[in-house]
């Protein structure tokens, strides 16, 4: 299977979970594999972006490049080699 | 005339953020509870009720201070009373302002990120200072009322 090598921009509440990496290569080339290898090495990750029917948490923003993927095809949205991906947290409470 | 205004704009923006608080700890939370299993948490519920309270709490906020501060300027405290409640009323106000920006920059991109067991574990610290920012909050508004 080919491998992709993307750099990874969280934000540091979620860089504690992925040992602050900034990149990965994975095998694969679609989000859901990116998710599936942070998930094998790290644990919980699934749990901490995915609702349980498979789409990404209402105000959890996943991003491949400037793209947001729900606009795109959710999980199974290509990742090419060197892509950026980004999450953003929606702004909330008080 | 200003002062009128002004003591307006501070009451209701205490009845918001005060309002809000009651709201979340001791309405929405116990029945969101229920919505769900018991390992589970109610992410959809209580992340879109922080999403929709975070404009009307620091919007509330804002107008808390800046009509105080526009109060104090057209009313000075007169007596040593005052000048202790204003104290009191400044303090509160500051632990409710650290309270809520804590929750905000620390506990919520937490929680929007915690697994359910972690997430019910958060929430309840967050629940035990928003109980202390209703109790300030109620403070701060009574000490508003003796002092005018």
């Amino acid at each position: 299977m080919e491998k992709t090598h993307v750099k990874i921009k969280f934000p540091n509440q979620f860089g504690q979970y992925i040992s602050y990496i900034d990149n990965l290569e994975f095998e694969g080339n679609r989000v859901n594999d990116f998710i599936n290898t942070l998930d094998e090495i790290y644990g919980d990750i699934r749990e901490r972006l995915f609702e349980p029917e498979g789409r990404v948490k209402p105000y959890i923003n996943l991003f491949v490049g400037s793209k947001n993927i729900e606009s795109l095809e959710g999980v199974n949205t290509r990742i090419n080699n060197g892509d950026t991906i980004a999450l953003l947290l929606s702004r909330a409470g008080g | 005339m200003l002062k009128i205004v002004l003591l307006n704009i501070h009451l209701i923006a205490t009845i918001v953020w005060v309002g809000a608080v009651f709201m979340g700890t001791f309405i929405d939370w116990p029945s969101a509870k229920k919505t769900v299993k018991e390992n589970e948490f109610p992410f959809r519920f209580i992340v879109g009720q922080g999403s929709r309270v975070f404009y009307s709490v620091y919007t509330g906020i804002f107008l808390i201070w800046s009509s105080g501060i526009g109060l104090v300027i057209l009313h000075p405290p007169q007596t040593p009373r005052e000048i202790l409640m204003l104290i009191g009323k400044v303090l509160a106000l500051t632990f409710m302002t650290g309270f809520t920006l804590y929750g905000t920059f620390f506990t919520w991109p937490k929680l929007q990120l915690a697994t359910h067991k972690e997430a019910h574990q958060l929430y309840e610290n967050y629940m035990r200072r928003a109980m202390a920012t209703f109790t300030f909050g109620l403070i701060a508004s009574v000490l508003g009322l003796w002092i005018y």
